[in-house]
C-alpha cells in the first residue's frame, strides 16, 4: 500500500474515532501522538504499522502525519479551527472531521484491512478516553522506547520492532509477574491496553482538582 | 558482433527520487545533472542493473575473480518499505533493428517482464513468459545471439570496462590485460579466439593427464621395489610365514567386511542426499510458481487500490475547481478578492494548458473526488489481498522448509565425506596387505614366475604408452597455439592501424597537439599480449604515472571513443556509453577543448550519457551551446526528482543561477 | 526467557494489581465483551464514592451487563443527591440496578434495610456483581468479596476522568509555588537536609535533588512535555526543559547556602567541610541562563524559547537577604526569577531572629 494513502487514512480515522468520543478538535501533536501510541502497541493486535516515527525535539514525529491533516482539509474531509500562523510559517490549528470525511471513513471501512486498522485506532482511543487528550499526549511522550532513545542521544527512526519495543517488553515482563503473583491473565488486546495505560499513568495528575 | 543502444530508461518507486523517471536516450549527448548525493550514480547503477542484472564478470585485478557488476543487495539500503514491492527499472535496448524491453524489480532481483520486437516483423513487441529464472536465461540467450558475443559474461565485461567510465576512473588505455581482452573480443575473428582457447585447454589437459599417469607409474615402480626388497630380506631370515599369512588373512577378512559396511552406508547417504535434493528442487519450483502467481496479483492489488484511493486522495479538490472557474469566468481570485482582466487571461491560459495555478505543473483537474461507490471494487480488493496473504503464508512456510532441507543436505554431505575418507583409508590398507600377502605367497612358490609382478609390469607398459600419447598431443597443440598467436597479434596490429587515426582525432582535439597510439608487446603468464598506449609531446607514455590526472581521464575517454567509433564503423551500428562527472577531472584551460571532443564524438550517432554536478564550470555551458534548439529534452535534471540536503537547500540560489545560465527551469 | 521486573516496576505493579477491575475480569465471565466499558464504570464509581460516603447512606449498585437503558429519563449514578434522597426516603431498602454507562435501570426493593451480608447473599443468588457503598467501598461477586492486599491505598488512588486539570505551563509561577508548597517546604516530598544538620546544611548535590523533583512534578501534574537536563542545539545544557505547542520554558535550578561534600577519593558524604553557594553564585547563574537563551533563540533554530526561569532554593537561615539581580537580568524579557525559602522556622523562632538582627544593626550604628 502506498504510504501516503495509509497515513492520510490513519489521520482521518483518528479524527473519526476521537470525534465519536466527543473529544475537542485535535491539534497536530494530538493525532501525532495518538497514532504513535497505536503504532507502538500495534504488536498487541498483530498489525504491521507500515510507517515510522522519528526521535524529534518535540516528541515522536512523522512529517507526513503532521501534514496529512492539511491535505484532508483541502479535500473537505476535515476542517481547521483556530488557525494561527506562527513565525517560521508554522501553522497551528485544531482539526475536526466533517460529514464528508465521515462518509469516506464508512466507505473505506469496506476494506477488511482498513476496517481492522480503524478498529485498532478506535480501541486505543476508546481506552485513552478515560484519561483525555492531555494525558494521552504525555503517555506518548513518555513512552519507554522513545524515552530510551532520548536518553541515549540517538537520532533517527524509532525502532518499534518487538525486540526493541520497550513498551512491549515491559508488558511481557509485567504480565508474567501478574500471572505468577496475582493470578491475573491479560489475554486480550483490550485488557493489555487497559493495564498498560493504567500502569503508565499512575502518577499523572493524582486527583488534582 | 555488435553492441547495443539504449533507447529508454524508466525508473519507478526508487525512494531516492520523488517521482518516476522516464528518460528517452537520444543519439549524441544526453545529460543527467544534479548536486552531490542527489542520486546520479544510483541512476547510472540502476541502468546498468537493468541491462545486466546481477551477472558477474571477470574483474582483471591482480587477483582474478568473478564479481557482479551490481550487487544483489545494492538496492536494499536504498528502498523504503513502502517502495520495496514496487521499485523497478525498465530498459529499452536496441540491437540493430531488434528491440528488447526488460523490466527488473529492484528489491528482489528478478526479471518482471521481458518483451522482444523482432526486426523481421512489423508486429508489436512479443511478451516472453516464464519464471524469473527462465526469463533470465532467455534474456541472456537473446542478447548473446543478437549481439554475437561469445558469452553473456563477455557482454558484461564490455559494459563494465568500455561502455561505462565511472567515478572510480579505472582506465582502459593503460591496462594491458583489460585492453587486450577487450580488443580481442571486438576485433579478433571469433574462430581464432575459440581455437586459441581450445588449444590452450588441450595443452593444459594433456600435460596434466601425462603428469598424473607418470605419478601412477612411479607408484607402481615403488611397490615393485618394496616387494623385491622384502623378498630378499625374507630369503635371509628364519621363516614363520604360516603364522603371518594367517594373521594377514584374518585382517583382510575384517577389512572386507568393514569396507562392505561403509560402502553400503555411503550409498545410503548418497540416496538420502539425492532425495533431499529432489525435495529441495520441488520446493524451489513451488516457490517459483507461487511467486509467479503472486506478481500479477500484487500488480492487480496496486491497480485496484490506486483506483479506490485515487478517487479519495488523488483527485483535485473541489475548492481548486471552483477557484479556477471563477478565475476563468470573471478574473476574480476568491482568496484575495483581486479582480482583473489579466487574471482572467491567466486563468484561461492555465486551464487550457492543463497547468496548476499554484506551481504550473501539469494537472488534470477534471478528476474531481468521486469515491468510487461500487462495493464490488472493495470486495475485489479484499479478495485479492486475501489471496496474496495466503500465497505469502505458503511461500514463508516453503522458505522455512527450504532452509531445513539445505541444512539437512549440508549435514548429510559432511557425513558422506567422512565415510568416504574412512573408506579410502581402509582400501589403502587392503591394497598394502594384499601386496604383502602376495610377497609371502611368492616365497612359497620357491622363486618361480610371479603373477603379481607380471601384472605390475604389464601395467607399467600400458602407462608408458599413454604418457607418450598425452605428451605428443600436448606438444602438437603447443605448435598450433604459436601459429594462432601470430595470427592474433597480426589482427591486433591491424586494429591499431585503424584505431590510431581515430584516437588521434579525439585526443588531439583535447590536448591541442598531435597524439598517436603506439602498440607494444608483452608476455603475461606465458601468453603474448599486445597493448596500446599514447604518445604526445614527443614522449611515449606507457604508464599512468607519466600523465596528469586530467590528461589521463580525457585520453582514456578519447581511447574509448576511438574504440567505439572504429567498432561502429566496422559493424555499421550505434551504441551508447556512460561517463560520470567528466568536469570533475577538468582543468579550466581545457574546458572548451573537452567540450569540442565530446561534441565531435556525439556527431557519430552514438549516445553519450554524461552526469554532471551543477558547479560553476563553463564545460556545461559550452556543451549546451551545441545541444540544438531544444536542449531541455536531452537533459534530465535530477534536482527536480531528488531531495536536496539542507546544505544544498542553502545554496538553492546558486543552483538556480547555474540552471539559468543553461536556460533550464529553476528549482 | 522473559526478564524479571525491576524492583521499581514491581512496586508500581502492586498498586495496579490490586485494582478491582483485574480481579473481576478474572472471575466474572460477563466482563469479556465489556472490558473497556466496565473499566470506565469502575473508575467513575471509585471517584463518586468519595462524594457518596459523606452522608453515610448505605447504597448498593447491581451491574447489568449492557449499555441499554430502560427509559430516557433514567437517572445516572453521578446524580449523587437524587439517588441518596431516594434511598433515604426508601429506608435504605433499594438495590439500584445500573447499566455499564451508569444509568439506573431499575430499583430492586429488598423489603428491609440493606446490609453487607444480605448483599453478599443476593450477589450469590443472582450471580451478579454488586457494589456496596458503606463505610468502605466493597465489590462482591457471587458472594466473593474483592479483597486486595492494600485496600485503603487502592481506594486512595483515585483517577479523575478527563484530566484537563493538569496545570498549564504558561502559569509557571503558580506551578513553582504549588510545587514548593507540596514537595519542598518542610521536606514535604523529598529530603534535602543532611542528617542532624536540619536547617543548616543541605545534602550533597542539592541542585540534583530539586531538579529531579521539579521534573517529576512537571511530568505528572503539568500539561507539558518535560525533559531532565536536555542538551540545547549548541551543546549547552539546561536543567529542566518543558514545552507545549512549540513553546519552550526551561528552568535553571540553583541553590544557595551550605551543603555537604564527598570526602576526597571516597564515597563518604560528610558535613565537616561544607561547600557554600552564595548569592553571587546565584546571580552568576542568572547570567549564564541569559546567555543560554541568547545563544539558543537565534533564527536558525526552530525552537522558540518562551521563557527561562532561574529558580533559587535558599538554604540560608531567615530572614532572607533578597537576591538583588542587576537591571540587565531583571529587564531581559525572556528571563524570570523565583526564590523559595528552605529553612522553616516557627513564628516565635523567626521573631527571635529578627530581634537579634535588629540589635546587631543598631549596635553597628
Amino acid at each position: 500500500m502506498i504510504t501516503r494513502n495509509v497515513i492520510l487514512t490513519d489521520v482521518l480515522f483518528s479524527l473519526y474515532a476521537t470525534d465519536k468520543l466527543k473529544w475537542p478538535a485535535l491539534a497536530r501533536t494530538h493525532f501525532q501522538r495518538l497514532l504513535y501510541l497505536c503504532a507502538a502497541l500495534s504488536a498487541l493486535s498483530n498489525t504491521e504499522w507500515g510507517y515510522e516515527f522519528s526521535n524529534s525535539l518535540y516528541g515522536p514525529f512523522n512529517g507526513q502525519v503532521s501534514s496529512a491533516a492539511d491535505e484532508l482539509v483541502h479535500r473537505g474531509y476535515a476542517e481547521a479551527l483556530d488557525v494561527r500562523v506562527l513565525r517560521n510559517s508554522k501553522m497551528k490549528a485544531n482539526f475536526r472531521i466533517t460529514e464528508s470525511g465521515r462518509r469516506n471513513v464508512e466507505f473505506i471501512s469496506n476494506l477488511k484491512q482498513e476496517r481492522q486498522r480503524l478498529g485498532w485506532i478506535e480501541t486505543v482511543s476508546g481506552i485513552l478516553n478515560i484519561y483525555g487528550p492531555a494525558v494521552m499526549s504525555k503517555l506518548a511522550y513518555f513512552e519507554p522506547t522513545f524515552i530510551r532513545m532520548k536518553q541515549e542521544n540517538r537520532i533517527g527512526p524509532i525502532d518499534l520492532s518487538i525486540e526493541e519495543n520497550q513498551s512491549i517488553q515491559l508488558l511481557h515482563r509485567l504480565s508474567d509477574e501478574l500471572k505468577k503473583t496475582y493470578s491475573i491473565h491479560l489475554d486480550t488486546p483490550t485488557s493489555n491496553l487497559i493495564f498498560y495505560f493504567d500502569y503508565m499513568s499512575r502518577d499523572i495528575g493524582k486527583g488534582r482538582e | 558482433m555488435q553492441l547495443p543502444t539504449l533507447k529508454n530508461v524508466r525508473v519507478e518507486h526508487l525512494s531516492l527520487y520523488t517521482r518516476t523517471i522516464d528518460m528517452k536516450v537520444h543519439s549524441g549527448l544526453n545529460l543527467i545533472i544534479g548536486g552531490n548525493g542527489i542520486g546520479k550514480t544510483t541512476l547510472i547503477n540502476t541502468i546498468l542493473y537493468g541491462l545486466v542484472g546481477n551477472a558477474t564478470y571477470e574483474k582483471l585485478d591482480t587477483v582474478k575473480k568473478d564479481v557482479p557488476l551490481i550487487d544483489e543487495d545494492y538496492f536494499h539500503g536504498r528502498l523504503e518499505p513502502a517502495d520495496q514491492d514496487l521499485a523497478q527499472v525498465t530498459i529499452t535496448v536496441g540491437i540493430g533493428d531488434d528491440e528488447i524491453i526488460i523490466t527488473r524489480s529492484l528489491y528482489r532481483p528478478r526479471i518482471v517482464r521481458l518483451s522482444h520486437r523482432r526486426a523481421s516483423s512489423s508486429a508489436a513487441a512479443q511478451n516472453i513468459n516464464g519464471t524469473p529464472g527462465e526469463l533470465e536465461q532467455r534474456y541472456r540467450q537473446l542478447l548473446v545471439k543478437l549481439l554475437g558475443v561469445p558469452s553473456f559474461e563477455d557482454f558484461v565485461f564490455i559494459v563494465a570496462n568500455l561502455l561505462i567510465f565511472d567515478e572510480n576512473r579505472r582506465t582502459l588505455a593503460w591496462d594491458p590485460e583489460v585492453q587486450n581482452r577487450m580488443i580481442r573480443l571486438l576485433s579478433v575473428p571469433r574462430q581464432f579466439d575459440e581455437e586459441f582457447s581450445k588449444l590452450s585447454v588441450s595443452v593444459t589437459q594433456n600435460d596434466t593427464k601425462g603428469k598424473h599417469k607418470s605419478e601412477d607409474r612411479k607408484r607402481i615402480r615403488r611397490e615393485i621395489e618394496k616387494w623385491l626388497d622384502a623378498k630378499s630380506e625374507k630369503e635371509n631370515e628364519p621363516k614363520d610365514v604360516e603364522k603371518e599369512r594367517q594373521s594377514i588373512e584374518k585382517r583382510l577378512n575384517e577389512l572386507e567386511q568393514q569396507i562392505d559396511r561403509l560402502e553400503d552406508a555411503a550409498e545410503s547417504e548418497r540416496k538420502k542426499i539425492n532425495s533431499e535434493i529432489r525435495g529441495l528442487k520441488e520446493l524451489n519450483a513451488r516457490v517459483d510458481k507461487m511467486e509467479l502467481k503472486r506478481a500479477p496479483l500484487s500488480e492487480k492489488q496496486t491497480e485496484l487500490e490506486a483506483k479506490f484511493f485515487g478517487g479519495i486522495y488523488s483527485s483535485v479538490p473541489a475548492s481548486y475547481v471552483l477557484l479556477l472557474e471563477t478565475l476563468v469566468k470573471s478574473g476574480l481570485c476568491e482568496f484575495c478578492h483581486t479582480q482583473d482582466k489579466q487574471l482572467r487571461a491567466l486563468g484561461r491560459e492555465l486551464k487550457s494548458g492543463g497547468l496548476c495555478i499554484v506551481c504550473r505543473s501539469p494537472i488534470d483537474y477534471t478528476q474531481t473526488a468521486q469515491p468510487n461507490g461500487k462495493k464490488s471494487l472493495s470486495n475485489e480488493i479484499n479478495t485479492v489481498r486475501e489471496k496474496i496473504e495466503e500465497l505469502d503464508n505458503e511461500i514463508r512456510s516453503c522458505e522455512g522448509a527450504q532452509a531445513t532441507a539445505k541444512a539437512t543436505i549440508t549435514v548429510l554431505q559432511e557425513t558422506l565425506a567422512e565415510k568416504s575418507r574412512a573408506l579410502r583409508h581402509l582400501i589403502t590398507e587392503r591394497f598394502e596387505l594384499k601386496t604383502h600377502q602376495a610377497s609371502l605367497s611368492s616365497d612359497s612358490n620357491g622363486g618361480g614366475p610371479d603373477p603379481w609382478l607380471d601384472e605390475q609390469n604389464r601395467a607399467i607398459e600400458r602407462l608408458d604408452a599413454e604418457i607418450e600419447r598425452y605428451y605428443r598431443r600436448r606438444d602438437e597443440a603447443r605448435i598450433k597455439l604459436k601459429e594462432i598467436n601470430e595470427k592474433i597479434l597480426n589482427a591486433l596490429h591491424s586494429v591499431n592501424e585503424k584505431l590510431t587515426p581515430l584516437f588521434s582525432e579525439f585526443a588531439s582535439q583535447f590536448l591541442g597537439t598531435d597524439c598517436e597510439l603506439v602498440i607494444a608487446q608483452k608476455t603475461r603468464q606465458g601468453k603474448p599480449i599486445a597493448y596500446m598506449f599514447p604518445r604526445f609531446f614527443d614522449k611515449e607514455r606507457p604508464s599512468l604515472t607519466q600523465v596528469s590526472e586530467s590528461q589521463r581521464f580525457f585520453i582514456d575517454q578519447a581511447f574509448r571513443m576511438a574504440l567505439i567509433t572504429w567498432f561502429g564503423q566496422l559493424n555499421s551500428g550505434e551504441t551508447f556509453c556512460i561517463v560520470e562527472t567528466p568536469e570533475g577531472s577538468l582543468d579550466l584551460a581545457y574546458e572548451q577543448n573537452v567540450a569540442k571532443m565530446y561534441l565531435k564524438f556525439a556527431k557519430q550517432g552514438h549516445s553519450i550519457i554524461a552526469t554532471s554536478n551543477l558547479n560553476s564550470s563553463n564545460f556545461l555551458v559550452e556543451l549546451f551551446k551545441h545541444l540544438g534548439s531544444n536542449p531541455k529534452r536531452r537533459v534530465l535534471d535530477l534536482l527536480a526528482y531528488g531531495r536536496l540536503t539542507s546544505v544544498q537547500g542553502l545554496h538553492k540560489p546558486d543552483f538556480n543561477k547555474s540552471l539559468k545560465r543553461l536556460k533550464l527551469p529553476q528549482l | 526467557m522473559v526478564a524479571k521486573p525491576t524492583s521499581e516496576e514491581a512496586t508500581k505493579l502492586k498498586r495496579v494489581g490490586d485494582e478491582p477491575w483485574y480481579w473481576l475480569r478474572e472471575n466474572v465471565p460477563e466482563v469479556g465483551p465489556w472490558e473497556r466499558e466496565f473499566y470506565d464504570l469502575l473508575e467513575n464509581i471509585k471517584v463518586l464514592w468519595e462524594q457518596y460516603r459523606v452522608n453515610r447512606i448505605n447504597l448498593a449498585f447491581l451491574v447489568n451487563w449492557s449499555t441499554a437503558s430502560t427509559s430516557s429519563g433514567s437517572q445516572h449514578i453521578k446524580d449523587v443527591s437524587m439517588i441518596q434522597k431516594k434511598q433515604n426516603a426508601g429506608n435504605s431498602q433499594f438495590i439500584f440496578e445500573i447499566n455499564l454507562e451508569g444509568f439506573v435501570r431499575d430499583e430492586i426493593d429488598m423489603g428491609t434495610e440493606i446490609d453487607p451480608t444480605m448483599i453478599a447473599v443476593f450477589s450469590q443468588a443472582r450471580d451478579a456483581v454488586i457494589i456496596w457503598f458503606g463505610d468502605s467501598l466493597d465489590i462482591l461477586y457471587k458472594g466473593m468479596k474483592w479483597n486486595p492486599k492494600n485496600k485503603a491505598e487502592t481506594l486512595k488512588e483515585m483517577k479523575l476522568k478527563k484530566r484537563d486539570k493538569l496545570m498549564p505551563l504558561i502559569d509557571y509561577k503558580k506551578i513553582l509555588d504549588i510545587h514548593y508548597q507540596e514537595y519542598i517546604r518542610g521536606e514535604a516530598g523529598v529530603d534535602y537536609w543532611f542528617q542532624g544538620k536540619k536547617d543548616k546544611i543541605l545534602l550533597n548535590s542539592p541542585e540534583r535533588i530539586f531538579q529531579k523533583n521539579l521534573f517529576m512534578f512537571l511530568k505528572n501534574d503539568c500539561e507539558c512535555d518535560a525533559a531532565l537536563e536536555p542538551m540545547f542545539k549548541n551543546s549547552s545544557r539546561c536543567d529542566v526543559r518543558a514545552s507545549i505547542d512549540y513553546d519552550i520554558y526551561f528552568f535553571e535550578i540553583k541553590w544557595i547556602g551550605l551543603c555537604a561534600t564527598k570526602k576526597e577519593n571516597t564515597d563518604v558524604i560528610s558535613a565537616e567541610n561544607p561547600r557554600e553557594e552564595s548569592i553571587k553564585n546565584a546571580i552568576a547563574g542568572a547570567y549564564q541562563t541569559k546567555t543560554y537563551i541568547e545563544q539558543n533563540n537565534s533564527v536558525q533554530y526552530d525552537n522558540k524559547i518562551k521563557m527561562g526561569i532561574v529558580v533559587v532554593y535558599d538554604g540560608y537561615s531567615p530572614p532572607q537577604t533578597p537576591i538583588d539581580y542587576p537591571a540587565e537580568i531583571r529587564d531581559f524579557p525572556l528571563l524570570d526569577t523565583a526564590e523559595y525559602q528552605l529553612v522553616t522556622l516557627t513564628p516565635s523562632a523567626l521573631g527571635k531572629q529578627l530581634a537579634k538582627q535588629k540589635k546587631r544593626t543598631s549596635k553597628k550604628r
